[in-house]
């Protein structure tokens, strides 16, 4: 999808287009989920990474058109909304969990596949980098672009980007010791 | 042990991992429902100024045309005939003794 034909998909999608609205859907919502299940995974809310995405979307609704005009990187101003959306979710849970005595299991759905199990990795990692990961494969997107998302410098961003490579590299040689290492790393943050 | 993937492995199985065909696709109910419900108000917004447009141009006609119609206090007729038609000289005197 070009450049051009994204920004006006943006623009019809706020006036609430219904087809604008289906095409940008599919063509960012499997990306932009992906992005959202790596930064929810620190909580185990992956399943919720729908849902937080939907949140996000909707906002593009809300939005002005002339704000909408203005925007001139779809990708990337799309995954600013989901991270605020996701860190907005994650807060909420934060304080529901000290609520619960009991966390909600995982979403196993049968065996995952290679991909699925790389994917798993990639939320596995520390989440600064696995932000990092998901933004450059998963949303595509440059370094400067993911230094803007993330508020960051370009470097910063790819040095956590070479960092969660190698520890990829270490999760694939052994294919059941790497989350339990990368959660390792995790958890002794 | 298996040897260590390179980095440009690792790198070309996380570009197949998170290619959009390989990602599970999510329905958006929610999202799609909220983008219809929105080109529902602004179709009922634009149905309505539409109206109400209409709606001022008719009033506007209807006032135009009611200041154009000749009011009946105005003569209808100039009484410059006194020994005229007697019929004409009946309505008049009518018109006058209201």
């Amino acid at each position: 999808m070009r450049a051009i034909d994204e920004r006006k998909l943006l623009v019809r999608t706020g006036r609430g287009h219904g087809n604008s609205a289906r095409l940008l859907w599919r063509f960012y919502a499997p990306r932009l989920i992906a992005y959202a299940r790596t930064l929810l995974a620190s909580q185990g809310a992956q399943a919720h990474a729908e849902d937080v995405v939907q949140i996000a979307m909707c906002k593009v609704l809300q939005t002005s058109p002339a704000r909408l005009r203005q925007v001139e990187a779809v990708g990337p101003w799309l995954y600013t909304i989901v991270r605020t959306s996701a860190l907005n979710h994650m807060r909420g849970e934060r304080r529901e969990m000290k609520r619960r005595t009991h966390a909600k299991p995982p979403n196993q759905m049968g065996p995952p596949s290679s991909y699925e199990t790389l994917r798993r990795a990639v939320e596995a990692l520390p989440s600064d980098e696995a932000e990092v990961v998901s933004l450059r494969h998963a949303g595509g997107l440059t370094f400067d672009q993911i230094a803007e998302v993330l508020a960051i410098p370009r470097s910063t961003a790819a040095s956590r980007h070479s960092r969660a490579l190698d520890r990829l590299r270490e999760a694939l040689t052994e294919p059941d010791a790497p989350l339990k290492f990368v959660e390792g790393v995790r958890h002794a943050r | 042990m298996p040897d260590k993937p390179t980095q440009d492995d690792v790198l070309r199985q996380l570009e197949c991992a998170y290619e959009p065909g390989r990602l599970p696709e999510y329905p958006g109910e929610e999202f799609l429902a909220a983008a219809k419900a929105k080109a529902t108000s602004v179709l009922l917004i634009r149905v309505g100024i539409f109206f109400g447009i209409l709606a001022l141009g008719a009033a506007g006609y209807f006032l135009y045309s009611a200041a154009m119609t000749p009011g009946d206090s105005e003569p209808a007729y100039i009484d410059d005939d006194p020994h005229g038609d007697p019929t004409v000289l009946r309505l008049r005197s009518q018109e006058q003794g209201r």
